[in-house]
């Protein structure tokens, strides 16, 4: 139990640049997840804060101990990862046990620490087979299992359940919750799928090309997003990107382009003067694009565009359109019950309210 | 993963395979029935002539064994190839472990030279090595003992050892040590615990390579060695056999089978893994 700190970490592997300046403080007992695509460097920063890669730059400490150059054994941590990486000679039993002997436990002790961890995951039958004969979701459970038997301070997570088929997935997700509230550990969690970021993470982490781009709290970072790149990673299907120019009529500010022209609602954004007549992003998640015949509010020029439907994915629970107008194109995700069809035209509300501005150049949100 | 093979070149490959066994196979056979076939019958008949009468066990006889083990000193030769071998295999085997793990799975800066060192030294011809390392011997006292032996046995063997364990150790997945790490354990023992038990097909299989170019080998013996008869291999004394006493080929036969059996033995008790080990590291699991 103890909180990590990242304080202007770098890494090069030669000149390349994996992690550029990470400054993070993981609070003790939290959640912490990493996201990112894959190259983003959120792997690495595991990796440094396990002590299996060295920091070019930069200081890690866990809890108050600067760990920069203590071995990944001394470090009181345990990491989960991605293969499972366990010992193939050895039984379930031993698997978990390896680090316990060799922290020279007494025997005893060993057992019942073996036994109580494996209890917890449900594998108590499987403690007399080789990793050969286990199913995938097995493995992953053994692996936890050796990651929680050492009681260490911190665990890492290298996308642990990314093996997993999608059912098995949405259960580990849940159950890995459920054992970091009874364990009440440190975790550092790096996935590349922005939902097991967004269900599992007391705070997100977003990475990209070495830099991290936000960190907060899942819904923090989906309601407002830092720039673009935050913006289309987390949420799916992701958020629509809009090219416009914001326009002054009167009193009132437009987003306006080919087949479109919506009113920006005052008091949504603190001063956009410098932006008027200026090209913006206009960014819309799809769940804020809805039907007409469905909006509980007002329907008028300002708010609603009619659209081309291209095509319709019915998933049940909603319906993603694919729209296009003018020259752009959005998803949309509307109620079930829309009587939107293929190659038809639709009349659909945008929640203005809801909606963000980006700047063209730096691709940073404007507030 | 079974190869996809249609019915004629899968027959093909079958014919391939039995004759290829047939041409290994019947010289063994033809050694140890002649080797079990008394001296004047060796002499005057082909060893197929037992399949006139291949029941008739009484026909055979292992008095050419024993002489062969007792009288004519070839005891000794055996007793000397065994020490010239196991140690010669074991030697080379354990230092090759020790390198191939640091060469795949440690870091450090020399790795690349040592590597392509190793891969260089595989290709170098024997023979070149012969009169620097015979000059060397003669004045640190080394020729014609078996330390010489083993040393040079484990130059020779060294190179090819390094490059197939390293394969081999390089092929075992990384987190799987990684993991070790965390766990407690210092690079000695990830060796021992996790790379070893894991890496017993590799070995096996350089054992047996190992086993049997020491054992058969005879210009490497003579060279370091010699003749004299304390510390001469079997190798070294089997043409001895056919020519001091005049040509015994019914003491020839049987030394030769000794010397064939031992390393046969050695193979099929580890054959097993044999085959999983020459694959190993060139294949994906």
């Amino acid at each position: 139990m103890a909180k990590v700190v990242l304080d202007h970490v770098t890494k090069r592997f030669g000149n390349v640049i994996a992690v550029n300046d990470a400054c993070l403080e993981i609070k003790d007992k939290e959640f912490l997840v990493l996201v990112g695509p894959s190259g983003c460097g959120k792997s690495t920063t595991l990796r440094m804060v396990a002590g299996l890669e060295e920091i070019t730059e930069g200081n890690i400490y866990i809890g108050d101990t600067l760990v920069n150059d203590i071995p990944p054994k001394d470090r009181d941590i345990a990491m989960v990862f991605q293969n499972y990486a366990l010992y193939p000679h050895m039984d379930v039993y031993n698997n978990m046990a390896f680090g316990l002997k060799l922290r020279k436990y007494p025997k005893a002790e060993i057992d019942r620490l073996v036994k109580q961890a494996a209890q917890i995951l449900g594998i108590e039958n499987l403690l007399d087979r080789k990793p050969k004969a286990l199913s995938g979701g097995q493995r992953q459970r053994v692996a936890l299992g050796r990651a929680i038997v050492r009681e260490p301070k911190v665990f890492l997570m290298d996308e642990p359940l990314s093996n997993l088929d999608a059912k098995l997935r949405v259960v580990m997700r849940a159950e890995l919750s459920k054992l970091h509230m009874r364990l009440q550990t440190t975790v550092i969690y790096v996935t590349h799928d922005q939902t097991e970021a967004m269900t599992m993470g007391d705070r997100i982490v977003v990475m990209k090309d070495g830099l991290i781009q936000q960190v907060g709290a899942p819904l923090e970072i989906y309601d407002n997003p830092d720039n673009m790149f935050v913006a289309g990673f987390i949420g799916t299907p992701p958020m629509n990107f809009i090219d416009a120019v914001l326009v002054k009529e009167g009193d009132d500010l437009y987003v306006k382009g080919p087949g479109f022209k919506l009113k920006v609602p005052s008091g949504r954004f603190k001063d956009l003067g410098p932006y008027i007549d200026k090209e913006v992003v206009f960014g819309i998640r799809p769940e804020d694009i809805i039907d007409a015949e469905f909006y509980p509010g007002e329907v008028t020029d300002d708010n609603s565009i009619v659209a081309m439907v291209d095509v319709t994915e019915p998933l049940g629970s909603e319906v993603l359109v694919y729209l296009s107008f003018g020259e752009s194109m959005v998803t949309a995700k509307l109620d079930p019950h829309t009587r939107a069809e293929d190659g038809e035209n639709l009349k659909v509300v945008f929640a203005m309210h809801k909606m963000h501005l980006f700047d063209k150049d730096t691709e940073m949100v404007i507030r | 993963m079974k190869p996809n093979r249609g019915p004629v070149a899968g027959a093909v490959l079958n014919a391939f395979v039995i004759v290829a066994m047939l041409v290994w196979v019947i010289p063994t056979i033809a050694l140890l029935t002649a080797s079990v076939r008394p001296e004047k019958e060796v002499i005057a008949t082909g060893w197929w002539t037992v399949l006139n009468s291949p029941l008739k066990i009484t026909q055979h006889t292992l008095r050419d064994y024993r002489q062969v083990i007792s009288t004519q000193g070839s005891g000794i030769g055996f007793r000397n190839s065994f020490i010239i071998s196991s140690i010669g295999t074991i030697l080379p085997v354990v230092i090759a472990a020790l390198a191939a793990f640091g060469l795949a799975h440690l870091e450090s800066r020399a790795k690349t030279v040592s590597y392509a060192m190793t891969v260089c030294l595989a290709g170098t011809p024997l023979l070149m090595t012969f009169a620097p390392v015979l000059r060397a011997y003669n004045r640190l006292g080394l020729s014609g003992t078996f330390l010489g032996l083993w040393l040079a046995r484990m130059g020779y063997g060294l190179p090819f050892a390094v490059f197939m364990l390293s394969r081999f150790f390089g092929a075992l997945p990384k987190d799987v040590f990684e993991s070790s790490y965390i766990d407690g354990a210092s690079p000695s023992t990830a060796f021992f615990r996790v790379a070893l038990p894991l890496s017993v097909p590799a070995l096996a299989s350089l054992v047996i390579f190992q086993f049997l170019w020491v054992w058969n080998d005879l210009l490497v013996v003579l060279t370091y060695l010699g003749d004299a008869s304390d510390v001469s291999a079997v190798s070294t004394r089997l043409p001895g056999l056919a020519v001091f006493q005049g040509p015994s080929w019914h003491l020839l036969c049987s030394a030769g089978f000794i010397s064939v059996a031992v390393p046969l033995l050695v193979f099929f008790s580890l054959q097993k893994y044999f085959v999983r080990g020459i694959l190993a590291g060139f294949l994906l699991e």
